[in-house]
């Protein structure tokens, strides 16, 4: 079954992942995209939670069949192993003797259950890199509280100016779409690691790496957290961003003509209508001042043309401007595919789903996940033999005892 | 060997970006022990230099605390590469140089014939990252754009909005510290090969790719089931209570995530068990999330009366997952980043003493970080120019002259 891959950034990696729902898998997905061998560790019989998340391929649910799940998993091997129990853990110990990272996903009070702190690790292994993404880190006075996507993007700052230019201030600040928080701390997760593995380079020992899922979110908000440390001040929700969408035919159209000379562009892109020169129009403050009027006198020009119209005529002028595009026409898009962005991503019914491909474009050493994510269980028998050579006698004494 | 040196001592990175995206990846290269040498126009500076948040009695074309923000453990200096003695200059830097990053518009590194191929031609081995809006391809790769016209562009306000209504937009900087996060593994990951093969390479990463790759599922459900997803407020698939909820004063806000029976039990306790948490409708966790909005509405009722960060403290020790909607000034006020001292204070003339963020992880045993203030515009000329390019002081005074240099 093995292939000739393309040599990765990480070829010959080893990363034992215990890592459940979204944050954690997918610091070990990027990193399996970088060729490392990622094996996932799942508990016997319900598998990571995502397993049970949709949407699902084909809208029929099953544990193999979560696309979610199916994306942040891809390129990983699965083993099943009830860390609950010693023997289970054993064999973790034992597998973790010759690898280099051990990725942790979940909440501390499961990490302390399961005994598999750093301080033990290390000295089953001191060069192991233990890399632990929990909702409020390891230290700190909420270590022990619950996250998760809402909770993260509602304190992190994020919700407090979503959505942008607020209209209804009854309500509520809204978290993105998708789960932005967490996908941004398994994107740090990977980050830190390859922190960490300069680290050990430099150091000659491994490290433990302390993600919160808070923290990375929390630091996109540096410019209100600045503003603070220099000049307090109650901030205003919506305050931070006015909404830039307009309404075109068939949709809006986002438009942000910053500057005065990109303000002139658009103003002759729209037939130099005379109430451009009206002084309240006039310069960037009286604009700013007269928001509403203004953006009802755009939306009547935007209102007669498709918003990839809109988006072409503006853009040709050099105002920025993009059309507000949903999935669909994400994927339509020109720019997009001439990109090959969207590659064929195998799922383990042997389908092909077109997916969003890696972050970045290497010229050489970004492999990108080969194999589709593992169905719950899949790889324990052979890796077990293979790394710890278990006999067929002692796997099938593990499987009745509930262990694999 | 000794366990204090830096992780990236040794690499040295030239580094041509500016506003967001690019500083915020060199500012983490550098505190990861990087040599960071940014390079601005001498008459054409980091535009966030001065804006947008100003600091009193500063130059505001100089410095601001938006850019002391973004460019700390950086030295300075100052080459106007449009011309060409700037040009060759710019070359010379690259030439000692470990990696070239840079995040300007489509054509100004182009125009200046300072891609990958120029650098490539001084020094076989050299890494680019480039960061740009759709990417360095593509019949659109020269459109212009600022940061928050990516959420449009992606796809990402389509998904985001109140249930059922049209879509929204994100607030605030979001795709540009997210591509800076993105640039900076890019760097450290070309780095880590080239260690091994000896190679340099091109990376090339657009914001717009980064922010699709946020939100996968929502790509997959159309892909393979067609369908074409829209807002959904605060909720999740399953789960309720799981939104935002009124509390006392203005603008204040709360979060709660009920995902599964202990923790609606949790919630109860803290409630106070009324009457009507016993109500049919709300007996177990499909229940609740048919009937999510009596249920929503029931417990706004009661969080209106509750200061929010208090009432998360009480439910977070009862067991129920719970969030303030925090502003940045909470974020600056909170225990829990204070004591992960996820704010380090630095000091420098004109700022006095005021924090940076650090790396948003900690490494132990470490090191962790090298932190300095961001540089004056030009402060490091004289150390790039003569200490590492060796120039002579006639040569920098020619330079200077011609202002292909401050």
């Amino acid at each position: 079954m093995t292939q000739a891959e393309p040599e990765g950034v990480l070829t010959g990696l080893q990363v034992m992942e215990v890592a459940d729902f979204v944050a954690g898998p997918y610091a070990g997905r990027m990193l399996a995209e970088f060729g490392a061998e990622v094996i996932k560790i799942e508990p016997p019989g319900r598998g990571d939670s995502a397993r049970r998340v949709g949407p699902f391929a084909h809208d029929a649910p099953g544990l193999d069949t979560s696309l979610l799940f199916n994306y942040l998993n891809a390129g990983k091997l699965g083993v099943t192993l009830d860390l609950s129990c010693a023997s289970g853990r054993a064999l973790l110990l034992r597998l973790l003797e010759t690898a280099d990272v051990f990725l942790y996903g979940g909440s501390v009070q499961e990490l302390e259950r399961l005994g598999l702190g750093y301080g033990h690790l290390s000295r089953v292994n001191p060069r192991l890199i233990g890399c632990y993404v929990t909702p409020f880190g390891l230290k700190g006075p909420y270590r022990e509280y619950q996250g998760g996507e809402l909770v993260a993007s509602h304190l992190s700052g994020l919700a407090f100016d979503t959505p942008g230019g607020v209209n209804d201030p009854e309500k509520p600040p809204l978290k993105p779409g998708g789960r932005q928080a967490l996908m941004i701390a398994g994107l740090y997760g990977c980050l830190a690691t390859f922190h960490a593995l300069f680290a050990r380079e430099a150091a000659g020992q491994g490290q433990e790496v302390d993600v919160s899922e808070l923290e990375p979110v929390t630091s996109f908000q540096f410019g209100g957290i600045t503003r603070q440390a220099f000049a307090p001040q109650t901030p205003v929700r919506g305050e931070a961003q006015a909404s830039p969408l307009y309404r075109a035919q068939d949709g809006d159209v986002a438009i942000n003509p910053m500057q005065e000379y990109m303000w002139q562009a658009m103003v002759q892109v729209m037939g130099n209508p005379a109430w451009a020169s009206q002084p309240e129009f006039t310069g960037r403050a009286n604009r700013a001042a007269n928001r509403k009027a203004l953006r009802d006198l755009v939306d009547q020009w935007t209102q007669q043309y498709p918003k990839e119209e809109v988006y072409q005529r503006l853009q040709g002028a050099r105002v920025p401007a993009f059309p507000n595009n949903t999935v669909a026409d994400v994927v339509a898009s020109p720019q997009v595919q001439s990109r090959d962005f969207f590659q064929p991503m195998p799922l383990p019914s042997g389908e092909r789903a077109l997916a969003p491909g890696p972050r970045y474009k290497f010229m050489e050493g970004l492999p990108g996940v080969g194999r589709p994510a593992p169905r719950l269980g899949e790889h324990t028998v052979t890796l077990l033999q293979a790394r710890l050579g278990l006999s067929q006698q002692e796997l099938i004494q593990l499987f009745q005892q509930g262990v694999v | 060997m000794s366990g204090t040196r830096l992780p990236l001592e040794g690499i040295t990175i030239a580094d041509f970006s500016w506003v967001l995206a690019g500083p915020r990846a060199t500012e983490y290269l550098g505190a990861m022990g990087a040599r960071i040498i940014k390079i601005e126009g001498p008459y054409r500076p980091d535009q966030f230099r001065s804006s947008p948040i100003e600091i009193p009695g500063a130059d505001s074309e100089k410095y601001s605390a938006t850019f002391w923000s973004l460019n700390y453990s950086k030295l300075g200096c100052t080459i106007d590469f449009t011309q060409p003695k700037g040009r060759e200059l710019a070359l010379k830097l690259a030439a000692v140089c470990d990696v070239v990053i840079e995040n300007y518009a489509y054509g100004v590194m182009e125009k200046a014939r300072l891609t990958y191929e120029d650098f490539r031609q001084v020094n076989p081995e050299i890494i680019m990252v480039a960061g740009s809006a759709l990417g360095k391809t593509g019949p659109s790769k020269a459109h212009v754009t600022y940061g928050a016209l990516l959420h449009a562009f992606s796809g990402l306000n389509s998904v985001t909005g109140y249930e059922g209504e049209p879509s929204g937009t994100l607030g605030g900087t979001f795709t540009d510290p997210l591509t800076g996060a993105t640039l900076a593994l890019a760097v450290l990951a070309a780095v880590w090969r080239r260690r091994r093969t000896g190679r340099g390479q091109f990376v090339d990463a657009a914001m717009s790719e980064t922010t699709i790759n946020q939100f996968p599922e929502a790509f997959l459900d159309y892909t393979v089931n067609g369908r074409v997803g829209g807002p959904q407020g605060n909720s999740e698939a399953s789960g309720a209570p799981h939104g935002c909820y009124p509390c006392r004063g203005e603008n204040r806000w709360i979060a709660i995530a009920v995902r599964n029976q202990p923790q609606w039990e949790a919630l109860c306790g803290v409630l106070g068990d009324p009457e009507w948490t016993r109500d049919p409708r709300f007996t177990d966790q499909y229940q609740r999330w048919c009937h999510r909005a009596a249920l929503g509405a029931l417990v706004a009722g009661w969080t209106q009366q509750q200061d929010a960060i208090d009432l998360m403290h009480r439910l977070q020790r009862a067991g129920v997952p719970a969030g303030a909607t925090y502003h940045s000034g909470d974020v600056l006020a909170d225990a829990h980043h204070r004591a992960r001292g996820f704010l380090v204070p630095l000091e420098q003339e004109i700022v006095g003493r005021k924090p940076v963020l650090r790396l948003p992880w900690l490494l132990d045993p470490g090191p962790n970080g090298n932190y300095f203030p961001a540089p004056l515009l030009g402060q490091h000329n004289d150390f790039v120019f003569r200490e590492i390019l060796g120039l002579s002081a006639p040569e920098l005074e020619e330079l200077r002259a011609g202002k292909v240099i401050l």
